[in-house]
């Protein structure tokens, strides 16, 4: 070991064990896991959820790291050190990058234990996927380069409210303003496209993501070296590695944004949602219910609500025998009229009433791939029937007024009311036809929904038509 | 007598004013004292002594080093000693860390840093306090941690910008030891007002006025020069005030 070596690691040490950043380590890993909550859901530990996360720490953990580093970067002006060290024969680079580390180290040390205890609940935990170790490599270069980012800041303006400020700066761009690359006809995947951002793509297991993780690097890495040969430029090193320095960090962050885009282009327009195959894992009873494997820890409690809410409906000819999850916002997948479709977004956060709404309303309508313009003149012409006035051109609503009163009635068996049905207000008598139904002596109803039951949920039946 | 500080011809500016004007001073191991009243340019000397500022004209020969050349600069450094008359810290550094600090800095060989923080330490009596953050020290304590980061080096030039500012007398008559001792293998410059200090410590004065030396030579000369007459309660005073009136008229 070198003496120079030797030097730099008890400096090192002294600058680690008097950062500012040991002080604030709870706090740090409090923003590791406040910034990462969003994309953390109990329970259920999907790989892609929780490398998200892992980037997603980085928002308010980067910002804070960049608070702290600019806060440590005024530190020999507010202390009135300057003159004292600019007389000493070390380098002043090697001592400012070592009094940048010692902050720095503590941030990349609440990142590294945050994510060794994401990943060991999600190796434990997880039945389906690996995990994204290049979300994990983008969390970390983004955390260096603000922390960086900061430190140039704060070399440049070491007043008292410059940390405090930059680090507000920091989590309000990539919280409200980082978004990803949109255009006037959004692919989801383009969500998560623009290099610098870390909020999770808003995706799900069914769909595949763009993958930008070099990209990212490279603008991230491009990033914190312009931001550490700045402040080395600001201390008076500016010498042609210097400049030559800043010039291929400059260089790094345009390939790493180019590039991002470059990969954007193919998705931007009307490209077809790209979708992941898997095998689903399933569970018979009353009901076939079928989820993703991923979701497969999900599945018994998922089977027992499904059950119990399709049960009046066993044995029901047109009635699904088979419900399916599907992908998150984008409802993606091709659906058939024999089955039932529900998410499992909201069971998955403890939301059992809306999935069981969900479920209600996915037995009793089969056609929800409709064009708008269709359920619309569907809906204007039931609305007519039912005594309801139009006021405008078009009425539309995805539930019909005859599947409201059979939903209504299997929600209230199941608990859930929905208590503000789409037609209570414009159909007259929706609500008396809801009890008359609920009342009718069980038999009867049985033999009319066995009757009815395949026209009603392709919107075929009248209120007139009900029992 | 080897010469070890060698000003020539050094003029320093800020702005329009002359700080120091052309001066000239050959200085060899002991400890020098620099007398002035406030604004004399003692100050300025000594940050441009410690390499702080470059001067406008002029040049420097220091330890046999030129500080104009970056690498005979880096060179000095290592031997270079300075307390600044505000003396700036971290806070939450402990006393040991502060000295270690400076020790690294000062790229002392890595094996002897912590034994010579340790002496330097003990030697401004500080040992005690060791593990002290610097933030619950008092000021007189303060100054102490500032002259133990000044020589934990060994330096071959000490600079000392008001040491005994807020010493009590005991202190003050164990750090006059001290940079007697400091004095006996290189050169010590004291900056104060306090001449009994350059009396007590001093083997050679020099007193400052208006950016120039207008006196030089032993505390017993600078007394000698008070018996035709000047204000104050001691031979020293007396002779201060009698050369300043001097250079003033």
């Amino acid at each position: 070991m070198s003496a120079a070596f030797a030097s730099a690691r008890s400096l090192l040490r002294l600058e680690l064990r008097r950062s500012i950043g040991l002080l604030l380590f709870p706090m740090l890993l409090a923003a590791a896991w406040y910034g990462a909550s969003i994309q953390l859901h109990p329970g259920i530990y999907v790989w892609l959820d929780t490398s998200s996360a892992v980037r997603a720490s980085v928002t308010l953990l980067g910002a804070l790291a960049g608070g702290l580093s600019a806060w440590m970067a005024g530190r020999s002006h507010r202390h009135g050190m300057e003159e004292m060290l600019s007389i000493t024969p070390h380098s002043s680079v090697a001592r400012d990058l070592l009094a940048w580390a010692g902050t720095a180290l503590w941030g990349i040390a609440a990142y590294v234990l945050f994510v060794a205890a994401i990943s060991v609940l999600t190796w434990r935990n997880a039945t389906w996927g690996g995990p994204l170790p290049g979300y994990f490599l983008v969390g970390l270069l983004a955390l260096v380069a603000y922390s960086a980012f900061g430190w140039a800041v704060g070399c440049w303006v070491s007043g008292r409210f410059t940390a405090p400020l930059l680090a507000v700066g920091i989590a309000f761009w990539e919280t409200s303003l980082s978004g990803g690359i949109s255009t006037t006809k959004p692919n989801p995947e383009l969500l998560s496209a623009a290099p610098w951002s870390l909020m999770p793509p808003n995706t799900d297991v069914f769909q595949k993501i763009l993958q930008v993780t070099a990209q990212q690097s490279l603008w991230f890495l491009g990033l914190g070296g312009v931001a550490l040969t700045v402040a080395v430029l600001k201390n008076g090193r500016r010498n042609m590695l210097a400049w030559a320095s800043l010039l291929g960090a400059v260089a790094m962050a345009t390939a790493g944004l180019l590039s991002s885009l470059a990969a954007a282009a193919p998705l931007v327009g009307p490209v077809p949602v790209r979708l992941v195959p898997f095998e689903p894992v399933c569970k018979k009873g009353k009901i076939t219910v079928c989820v993703h494997p991923a979701y497969a820890k999900l599945l018994p409690k998922t089977a027992g609500i499904v059950d119990q809410v399709a049960e009046p409906l066993e044995g029901i000819p047109g009635a699904p025998t088979r419900a399916v999850q599907i992908g998150g916002a984008y409802g993606l997948s091709k659906r058939a009229g024999d089955v039932a479709y529900f998410h499992l977004d909201g069971l998955e956060s403890g939301d059992e009433g809306t999935f069981k709404q969900e479920v209600v309303m996915s037995l009793v309508i089969n056609d929800r791939n409709a064009t708008y313009k269709t359920q619309a003149r569907r809906s204007t012409e039931d609305l007519r029937r039912c005594g309801g006035s139009v006021v405008g051109k078009d009425y539309y609503t995805l539930v019909l007024s005859t599947q409201a009163v059979v939903q209504e009635w299997l929600a209230e068996r199941a608990g859930v009311p929905y208590g503000n049905m789409y037609l209570t207000g414009a159909c007259p008598n929706t609500n008396k036809l809801v009890k008359r139904f609920a009342n009718l002596d069980p038999a009867k109803r049985k033999v009319w929904l066995r009757k009815n039951f395949a026209d009603l949920r392709a919107g075929k039946v009248t209120l007139k038509d009900l029992p | 007598m080897e010469v070890n500080v060698q000003v020539a011809g050094v003029t320093q500016r800020f702005g329009r004013t002359e700080v120091l004007k052309e001066m000239n001073l050959s200085v060899g191991t002991g400890v020098f004292g620099l007398l002035g009243p406030n604004g004399a340019g003692k100050t300025t000397l000594l940050r441009t002594l410690a390499t702080a500022i470059n001067p406008a004209n002029g040049s420097l020969r220091l330890l046999g080093y030129d500080p104009a050349d970056t690498g005979e600069r880096r060179a000095l450094r290592r031997r270079l000693g300075y307390l600044p008359q505000t003396l700036g810290y971290y806070p939450n550094f402990t006393v040991f860390e502060f000295v270690e600090y400076f020790a690294l800095l000062k790229e002392m060989p890595h094996e002897r840093v912590r034994p010579a923080v340790a002496e330097a330490i003990e030697r401004v009596g500080l040992e005690d306090r060791a593990k002290s953050k610097l933030k619950t020290l008092s000021g007189g304590m303060i100054r102490r941690v500032g002259i133990a980061q000044a020589i934990v080096n060994d330096p071959g030039l000490l600079l000392l910008d008001e040491p005994t500012a807020g010493l009590d007398p005991e202190q003050r008559v164990g750090f006059r030891d001290l940079i007697r001792a400091i004095g006996q293998r290189g050169t010590v410059i004291v900056s104060t007002h306090l001449v009994e200090d350059v009396g007590a410590a001093c083997s050679e004065v020099a007193l400052m006025n208006g950016g120039r030396i207008v006196f030089r030579g032993t505390p017993d000369e600078l007394s000698a020069r008070g018996e035709t007459g000047g204000a104050g309660d001691s031979p020293l005073e007396r002779g201060y005030t009698s050369i300043l009136s001097g250079a003033r008229a």
